[in-house]
């Protein structure tokens, strides 16, 4: 309980004090600044960044948030102005293509390739034997019934083995 | 058949390399850092803000009706101090420069010109960063050229020097100046 009410405290810290309307707003802040890419850092979310650009967009987030703004109008309000750039949730279209697809592609033609693999290993073990081989495998079965693990046996039967 | 199709599939991997090598190598040496572009070719964003030296309001009609050299700075900010002295020399050539004093007081940024000098036709005080915003700042010093519409076609992030001004702000601002504008990239 007492760590519960700690680490709320510290959230609301860390976010200057921000107050919420609703839980949901709330939420979706978080859930905003989460996605948002910093522009200035590049390799950190908002959420995760001190750049002071950082502080800003995620003021205005929480401005937009407090407005009552739909996701998808905050989205857009920060790729007009940074581009697709700013959201590590790229929308699918001909530009971003690659990085949707390359990844399932690849699973997809491993699968693939593991497959046919696979069928071609079964062809294989599938395939009529010879009288030669049916013939070996009848005296092999034969000498099982008698004495499974005898190698002499096997030994014997093996004038026609290569 | 079966012989044909194990030699295809001995070919994958070695396929894969190509491209990835292929891919890697065009890369090799390029700027990893993604300039966002976003506001490059649109009107410039309208505002309403008080100028530096005289705290008169001002709008996008306060513009210069010509190109013109935008630049981001803050008193607070080590590299604008450092590409100052050229921003003076591009004014002293006849560049016109519109300033926008980015998130600083402005008392400290008046006593920054006064000690460095004001190539700065207007200052646009920016204290809450919304204008910044609107041009899709990462941070400062950052420059834009505005063509004669207020459209704005270059975005140049980081200190400007004589290099910046040679290969992107001097031929973007001369081929706009005929017209064009087929240098601004």
């Amino acid at each position: 309980m007492l760590a519960c009410a700690l680490a709320t405290t510290m959230v609301i810290a860390a976010d200057g004090n921000l107050t919420f309307k609703s839980s949901e707003q709330e939420t979706q802040y978080h859930r905003l600044i989460e996605e948002f890419r910093c522009p200035k850092c590049q390799n950190a979310n908002l959420a995760g960044s001190d750049a002071p650009i950082a502080q800003d967009l995620k003021q205005k987030t929480y401005e937009l948030v407090q407005n009552g703004r739909t996701d998808q109008e905050i989205r857009d309000f920060m790729v007009t102005r940074y581009g697709e750039f700013i959201s590590y949730k790229p929308p699918i279209k001909p530009s971003t293509w690659l990085l949707w697809f390359t990844p399932p592609m690849l699973l997809a033609l491993g699968l693939m390739g593991w497959l046919l693999r696979a069928r071609q290993r079964q062809g294989v073990s599938t395939a009529p034997l010879s009288s030669e081989e049916s013939w070996r495998l009848k005296q092999l079965l034969d000498g099982s019934s008698v004495n499974p693990q005898t190698p002499q046996q096997n030994d014997q039967e093996q004038p026609h083995g290569r | 058949m079966n012989q044909n199709r194990q030699k295809f599939f001995w070919l994958i991997p070695l396929l894969i390399f190509i491209g990835l090598a292929v891919l890697l190598w065009t890369r090799l040496g390029v700027d990893p850092k993604i300039v966002p572009q976003a506001t490059t070719g649109k009107p410039f964003p309208t505002f309403n803000l008080p100028s530096l030296a005289d705290g008169r309001l001002q709008t996008v009609a306060d513009l210069p009706k010509q190109p013109f050299v935008l630049n981001v700075w803050g008193s607070w900010c080590p590299t604008c101090a450092v590409e100052h002295p050229y921003l003076m020399k591009m004014a002293r050539q006849g560049v016109i420069l519109v300033g926008v004093n980015y998130k600083d007081q402005p008392s400290a940024a008046l006593a920054y010109l006064e000690k460095h000098g004001n190539p700065f036709s207007i200052n646009l005080q920016d204290s809450k960063g919304d204008l910044g915003l609107d041009l899709g700042l990462t941070g400062a010093p950052e420059t834009f050229i505005v063509d004669q519409h207020q459209q704005i076609r270059l975005h140049v992030i980081g200190e400007v020097d004589d290099s910046v001004w040679q290969t992107q702000l001097k031929p973007c601002l001369d081929s706009l100046k005929v017209g064009g504008g087929a240098g601004c990239q």
